[in-house]
Parts: C-alpha cells; sequence; structure tokens
C-alpha cells in the first residue's frame, strides 16, 4: 500500500503539474491497466498525469493508441483491453452533421468495441465558442453542443457500460482559462493544463475506479481536528470550532452517507462528551444519527475501528479512516495493513477535496439501496441481542418472523444484484464481478436462469440480499456464481434459499449440479458454505435437496416463490 | 538574468526532452528532433506554471531555442 503522505499530496485540490510528473512507483503491486485510447484528439496529454493517480489504486497504466482517424474506422478489440477511453474532438463533427447523426454513427462505433468492456467518451463543452457570444444558442454552434451533450448522456440506457468524461462540467468549474488558443493551434488540443490534470484526476480517480472496483462501504472519522478545528476536551462544547472548511466536509460525508457510503467514529474522547456536542452543536452538518456507530473511549483506535468492522460485518479493506494525526493513521496501518487512510488537514481546507478524490468512492448512480443498509446493520444490532436472549437457534429465528422471497429473472432487480456482485466479498462463491455488460447478456439469455432472494422481519425489510446466477446446459445446472450480503448471514437463508431453487430446477428436469468456487482473499464464509452440500464439484440434486432439507428441519421461515 | 534561473529553465527543458541539463548547445527546435510541437508546448507550460508568467500564441512560435525563453522571461519577470 502506499504511504499516505504520497497519497495526500497527490489528492490536494491544487497540484504543480511539474511536481506530478515526478511521481514515480516502482511497486511489484501494481497491475497492468490496459486502456485503449480511440482518438480524434491528442490523449498523450492527459495520460502524462494518469500513472501517478492511478497508482493510488495500485493500477500501471498502459495506454495504446488509434490513429487520428475521424471514422474510427479501426478500433482495437484485443483481449487484454480493461477499458476504452473515446477521446474525440467533436468540433470535427459539428459541421458535418447534425447531433443525432453523430450519436447513432457514435453508438455502431461503441458496438464494435470489445464486448462488455467500460467505455468512456467525453463530451464537449458549450461555452468555448467565444466569437460566438453574440448569437443565440439556437443560431450558433451552443445548439449542436447542448443537443450532442444531452444525447451522448442518453447513450447510456442502451450502452450499460458507457460513462461519459464530462468536459462540460470539468471546463465550467475552471472557467475560460479551461481553453488554451496556444495548445489548439500548435496540436490542436484545447484543453488548458489546468484542465488536462482535472481530466486526468476524474478518469482515473473517480471513474475507472467506480467502474472497475467494488466501491467503499464505510468511513470511520476521527474528531478533534478532522471534523472540527479544537479538542472537545480541552475546549469545550463550545470552544471547538466549525469552520467554513469543515462544514463543507460534513456535508460532502452527509452526501455520501446518503448514497449508501456508512459512517462512525472512532475517537478518543469521553463518549458522554460526544454524546452533550451532538446534542448542543446543531450547527454541525452530521447529527448523531448519521453514525451508525460511535467509538469514543480510550482504547486504541485499531482496536475500535476493528471492532466497528465486526459490528458492521464487512472486511476492513471496505473501509476508510481519516484522522489528522499521521502517528495514528501509521499505527492503524500497521495494526491493519489492508484497511484505507486519510490524513486530514487540520483547518480543514484539503480535506474536502482529498476526500472528494479519493478512489472507490465516487458515485456512478443513485443508491436507492442506502436506507435499506443502514436500517438493517442497526436492525441486526437488535437481532444480536434477541438471539442473546433465545432459548436456542431456532426459537431466535422464530422470533425473527422472516419471510424470505425467492424470484426469477425479474427485471426490477438486475441493478441490485449487479451492484451485489461488485461489492460482495465474504459471501461469493467465484468472485466473477461481472461487468454491466456480461450481467445484462446472462440476465436476457435464455440459457440463464437468475433467481434473486429478498427477506424481512419483524425489523426491517432487507429488500435484495442474494442472488444465484445459474446456467442450464441439458440436465445440468450450473451456478457460476452465488452472492450473499453479509448484513443476511447467520439466518440459514442462503440454505433456504438453494432448496427452493433446486426444488424449482428439479421441477425443469434438472438432474445435476455445479458450483464454480474461487478461493479470493476474504470468501471463506462462501467456500465453507458450499463444502457442507457439495464436496465434489457435480452433484446429483437429488443428494443436495436431502441434505438440505435434512439442515432446514423445522426452519421457521416464511418462504414466497414469485414465479 | 541571473545564472539560477537559467539553470532553473534548463533543468526544466532537459526534464521535458529527457536530457541533460548540461547539454544547453542542443536546447533548440532546429538542432533537436526532441523538441517537437508537443515538447514545446510541454516546455512553455512547465515555465509558466514555475515562474507564473504567461506567454501569448505568438511569443509561443516565435521561440526557438533556450535563449528565446530567457529572453522573454527576463522581459515578463521585469513588466
Amino acid at each position: 500500500m502506499i504511504s499516505f503522505s504520497i497519497n495526500n499530496n497527490l489528492l490536494n485540490a491544487d497540484l504543480n503539474t511539474r511536481e506530478l510528473k515526478k511521481f514515480s512507483f516502482e511497486l511489484d503491486t501494481l497491475k497492468a491497466l490496459h486502456l485503449s485510447i480511440e482518438r480524434t484528439l491528442p490523449f498523450e496529454y492527459v495520460a502524462q498525469f494518469m500513472s501517478p493517480f492511478l497508482s493510488l489504486w495500485e493500477q500501471d497504466g498502459v495506454f495504446s493508441y488509434s490513429e487520428y482517424d475521424t471514422s474510427l474506422a479501426q478500433i482495437s478489440i484485443d483481449e487484454k483491453i480493461d477499458a476504452y477511453i473515446f477521446w474525440m474532438d467533436w468540433r470535427l463533427y459539428m459541421d458535418r452533421i447534425n447531433p443525432d447523426e453523430c450519436i447513432m454513427w457514435l453508438a455502431n462505433r461503441l458496438r464494435i468495441a470489445k464486448k462488455n468492456c467500460p467505455i468512456l467518451v467525453n463530451n464537449w463543452p458549450s461555452f468555448w465558442q467565444l466569437d460566438e457570444k453574440q448569437y443565440s444558442a439556437n443560431v450558433s454552434k451552443r445548439s449542436w453542443i447542448y443537443q450532442f451533450n444531452a444525447k451522448i448522456e442518453k447513450l447510456r440506457e442502451e450502452f450499460s457500460q458507457l460513462e461519459i468524461i464530462d468536459l462540460d462540467l470539468l471546463s465550467s468549474q475552471i472557467g475560460i482559462t479551461s481553453y488554451d488558443a496556444r495548445n489548439n493551434q500548435v496540436s490542436n488540443f484545447p484543453l488548458s493544463n489546468k484542465l488536462t490534470m482535472q481530466v486526468a484526476r476524474h478518469i482515473s480517480l473517480q471513474l475507472l475506479p467506480s467502474m472497475l472496483e467494488p466501491k467503499l462501504k464505510a468511513i470511520v472519522l476521527d474528531l478533534d481536528y478532522t471534523m472540527y478545528a479544537g479538542i472537545l476536551g480541552e475546549d469545550g462544547i463550545d470552544g471547538i470550532l466549525l469552520t467554513e472548511e469543515h462544514i463543507q466536509f460534513q456535508q460532502v460525508l452527509k452526501n455520501m452517507r446518503k448514497n449508501g457510503i456508512l459512517l462512525a467514529i472512532s475517537s478518543k474522547n469521553d463518549k458522554s462528551d460526544v454524546i452533550d456536542m451532538f446534542e448542543k452543536r446543531k450547527d454541525f452538518p452530521l447529527q448523531m444519527n448519521d453514525f451508525t456507530f460511535i467509538e469514543a473511549n480510550w482504547n486504541s483506535k485499531a482496536e475500535n475501528i476493528k471492532s466497528i468492522a465486526k459490528k458492521f460485518n464487512f472486511d476492513v479493506s471496505a473501509m476508510l479512516f481519516i484522522d489528522d494525526n499521521p502517528a495514528e493513521l501509521m499505527h492503524v496501518q500497521s495494526e491493519i495493513p489492508t484497511i484505507h487512510v486519510l490524513l486530514a488537514d487540520a483547518m480543514g481546507k484539503e480535506t474536502v477535496h482529498r476526500l472528494l478524490n479519493y478512489p472507490r468512492l465516487y458515485s456512478l448512480k443513485k443508491d436507492d439501496m442506502a436506507v435499506i443498509r443502514q436500517q438493517d446493520i442497526n436492525a441486526n444490532q437488535k437481532r444480536k441481542e434477541l438471539e442473546a436472549k433465545s432459548a436456542d437457534g431456532n426459537a431466535y429465528l422464530s422470533s425473527l418472523q422472516m419471510q424470505i422471497g425467492i424470484y426469477e429473472n425479474e427485471e426490477a432487480h438486475k441493478q441490485r444484484v449487479f451492484e451485489l456482485g461488485q461489492k460482495t466479498n465474504q459471501f461469493n462463491l467465484a468472485i466473477k464481478r461481472y461487468t454491466k455488460g456480461e450481467f445484462e447478456e446472462k440476465f436476457n439469455s435464455d440459457k440463464y436462469k437468475i433467481f434473486t432472494i429478498t427477506l424481512s422481519d419483524i425489523l426491517n425489510d432487507s429488500g435484495i440480499i442474494g442472488a444465484f446466477i445459474c446456467h442450464l446446459d441439458g440436465d445440468t445446472a450450473h451456478f457460476e456464481e452465488v452472492l450473499f450480503s453479509c448484513r443476511a448471514l447467520g439466518r440459514k437463508v442462503e440454505d433456504a434459499a438453494l432448496y427452493f431453487i433446486l426444488n424449482i430446477l428439479d421441477e425443469k428436469q434438472i438432474k445435476f449440479v455445479q458450483f464454480d468456487t474461487i478461493e479470493g482473499p476474504r470468501n471463506k464464509p462462501a467456500l465453507d458454505w458450499i463444502q457442507m452440500f457439495c464436496k465434489s464439484s457435480e452433484h446429483n440434486i437429488q443428494h443436495v435437496i436431502e441434505t438440505l432439507n435434512e439442515k432446514l428441519k423445522d426452519y421457521p421461515a416464511e418462504v414466497i416463490v414469485h414465479e | 538574468m541571473n545564472d539560477g534561473l537559467k539553470q532553473q529553465i534548463n533543468e526544466i527543458i532537459a526534464e521535458i526532452l529527457e536530457m541533460n541539463a548540461n547539454d544547453t548547445s542542443i536546447f533548440d527546435r532546429g538542432k533537436n528532433t526532441n523538441w517537437d510541437s508537443l515538447k514545446h508546448l510541454e516546455i512553455i507550460m512547465a515555465i509558466e506554471e514555475e515562474l507564473d508568467i504567461r506567454f501569448s500564441s505568438s511569443e509561443v512560435s516565435e521561440i526557438m531555442n533556450a535563449e528565446d525563453i530567457y529572453n522573454y522571461v527576463d522581459k515578463k519577470l521585469n513588466e
């Protein structure tokens, strides 16, 4: 893992481009990331800034460039390609074809790209044509750009693996200095250095990690000089200072929470002081109920973080810890090497930029499961209390009054199953991490059955918590992947779901079942589970049903199969 | 222009052209095939950022060697 001191400099708002290019990492851990650049605009300027950023999530960018060809006649379909970047000078098309025709042509080109491979395409800034300022949009090129930018966004409906490099937004954030006439004159590259670096950062730290890696799940925060300026124990509740920068930082965290990132506190303070602080400081954008867990005590922070991870029931590698004290970060990193750490700027100035630029936190879409997930984690604490009070396992499960739903190729569940595949770390048998395109293909194929599992009990409706991706091949059902959210484990839902699914398949004349398994860094729970029913690679379906039936004796849940 | 500033400019040019900063005799677009139009802009922008100055489009096209850069930088820093 790259040390956080380098990490922080690279995430700061202002970076000297010359210094940036000097960052070089010769780490054995860097993985080659093959990027195919299909272009009508020079990309080398952007690429030169990308390597240091990519190294922050342990990737080494390997770029292959197409010729400058406005027809994009030779799109590479090399096996090695991990992602495409279509880097287009849309000015070359404005005078020749209308926006509709241009989008149709682009869609045809995208269809040639390697199937299911992530694709990035840039849109175009709408305000660069200063000489056109005297015309209204409908008689100027702005009209073409407005229409084109709206239509390229809509292309994402057809190409699920497509994301837009929003040059229009990035350039408007910088203003007119995002355009460089000299670059344009010398090399037809109109982006200024500042915009070029922003584009490199957006692609390397936000778009690519969010398309290729699972999103981080939780942020654990220190309090003093991280969430505000001052020390609660010394300055008192009224003495700690909420600077403008800290307000911004807290607001960003609040938005992240709304979109699925869980928050927790690990602080060396008395818990009663922390509770009083939240009760009295109503000017804080983040309030106590925004935090799923608060560990305020005098234990080591590493200890607290381990306890928080246990309560979240997911691995620490999906967590980011933010603290202003480098010694604390070093200690936590030495105790928990796989955790992500970020140094807070004591006065808050850089912290928000570092957070916004941190890889694997960027959201490509709204997370509709965020509220359910939050409620479920709270409910899990209550479930643990119930379990402790119950006489035996079945009495506990019975007290929950569980309802399990089983659905077959349910269109409305598609997005959630895809996300589950990207996020699940502990209960995934084969760690397949399908791209959106690959997943779409399976969902729409007659040869596949995608079973989704929903769960609710007296404490919460957990929504979709599991999926079985099953390929039907003659009389054999081949399970390519089995996924369960860690929130749902410990209630035998996976056993019950498999039992009912095998019965459905049995009715469809399936005689044998196979399960793909891959040993990953954290999926032991899933591998141990399948070992209980299937010790070899292929099984008679009846034998597995009988084993499960025995295991589920007196299982107290209502299971509804939706066909 | 003082020697320190010249050295700073030379280092920027050498870094971008991937050469030794003492090879100043070939810090010239006519003699150095490495110094193409793309590298030219990289050099100009790095100097702009480092010294907080800005060259106009015509100045960018007029600059042919390190000596031209020293002269323009000198002029701009004394404006």
